[in-house]
């Protein structure tokens, strides 16, 4: 057996099941924060918000009526785009919009690569729809510029570089890793086999990391947003 | 310890700093820490993990914005240097460094609850377990009782 028999074959399917492991094990060991913290919101919500919700919410309706009428519309569409200087996106449109691009194409990319969905077709039977070799390369090496902007961005903005470790680093580095070994492989820059055998190995590594480091953020991201974010919030609209 | 407060009850009104020498000489009761720990291990460790060091969120703290913009007004930088930094240790952390994070949870937060993480990470909640590690050793805000 080749050593491109034993990183493509068996490997790979290593990598993807704990992969799977991994996901389901960190959202169970999860569970009973959510539980906790669900039941705790229940609690309140039963005792006060609905005592408040009768009671004042008519006076709340008047006095902010007559407290903002010399205020715009706050649901019309002017005031929500006067108002996106103070989001996220208005404060940091640049890294907004690098973050937003690498992750949308971090997940969907490596899906709608032609070599990658003959791997597919061959091992499950299905695949999904093929970009263009010229396409798929525009899109790697946008994703390979992002990390480069974070890179730049972690060494040289010293607030970022205030809470920077030595795991942001290698952390990028694991993201980098497949797209880049992935476009020299494809151009043929270096040894192709070299790069060839780098690109499945980087990408098995960056699968198992996933659920075990900081790359965690991908599953708990949903967890964290939806369900303790809005819990947070809930929380905020009490003491108002 | 006997020589230390002979001093201290030699002069008139001792000053802070001359108190704060005093409590920093005593010492940090692991066990407590590890309790509240225990106990609010999941959210520290889930935040710990999910923050990605982004930085986003030091707009949303007023006190960043008020104040020259210099990262320990950030919020993420609040809770990884004091509750990021007791859970790292296990509760092994010194006087000293419990007196550090005090400046942290008390003069660079004030918990309004407003700071706002793109990753959905609680700050406040943390910031807010980390003054109840530091109260339940002593350690905490006076405010002048001139």
């Amino acid at each position: 057996m080749s050593l491109y028999q034993i990183i493509s074959g068996p490997m790979v399917w290593t990598s993807f099941l704990l992969f799977i492991a991994g996901t389901i094990f960190q959202i169970i060991k999860l569970y009973p924060f959510i539980k906790q913290s669900t039941t705790r919101l229940n609690a309140i919500s039963y005792s006060s918000v609905n005592r408040e919700k009768t009671t004042t919410a008519n006076n709340k309706k008047i006095f902010t009526k007559k407290l903002f009428r010399h205020l715009p519309d706050f649901n019309s569409l002017i005031y929500k785009f006067a108002m996106l200087k103070y989001s996220l996106f208005g404060r940091y449109p640049l890294t907004i919009f690098v973050t937003t691009l690498f992750h949308l194409l971090l997940i969907f990319s490596p899906f709608m690569v032609l070599g990658h969905n003959i791997l597919f077709e061959s091992a499950l039977g299905v695949s999904f729809p093929s970009l263009s070799s010229e396409f798929s390369t525009i899109l790697t090496f946008i994703i390979i510029l992002c990390c480069l902007y974070f890179l730049i961005r972690r060494l040289t903005v010293p607030l970022v570089k205030s809470i920077t470790t030595s795991s942001d680093y290698i952390m990028l580095a694991i993201a980098a890793a497949p797209f880049l070994t992935g476009f020299m492989a494809h151009h043929q820059i270096f040894n192709y086999t070299v790069m060839l055998h780098l690109h499945i190995l980087s990408g098995e590594i960056m699968l198992i990391s996933i659920p075990f480091t900081k790359f965690i953020h991908m599953i708990y991201f949903i967890i964290t947003r939806v369900v303790l974010m809005n819990n947070g919030l809930r929380i905020k609209e009490l003491k108002i | 310890m006997t020589s230390n407060h002979s001093i201290l009850f030699e002069q008139d009104e001792p000053s802070s700093e001359q108190k704060d020498l005093v409590e920093i000489s005593k010492k940090v009761c692991v066990e407590e820490i590890n309790a509240i720990l225990k106990e609010k291990k999941h959210q520290i460790a889930t935040a710990l993990k999910v923050c990605a060091h982004c930085t986003l969120c030091a707009d949303s703290c007023f006190l960043y914005r008020s104040k020259e913009k210099v990262a320990e007004h950030m919020p993420s930088h609040k809770f990884i240097t004091s509750i990021g930094v007791i859970y790292k240790k296990k509760g092994k952390v010194t006087m000293e460094e419990l007196y550090e994070m005090r400046e942290t949870l008390w003069k660079r937060c004030v918990l309004c609850t407003r700071c706002s993480c793109p990753l959905g990470i609680n700050i406040p909640e943390l910031l807010a377990i980390g003054r109840r590690i530091l109260r339940s050793q002593g350690v905490y805000h006076s405010y002048s009782e001139n």
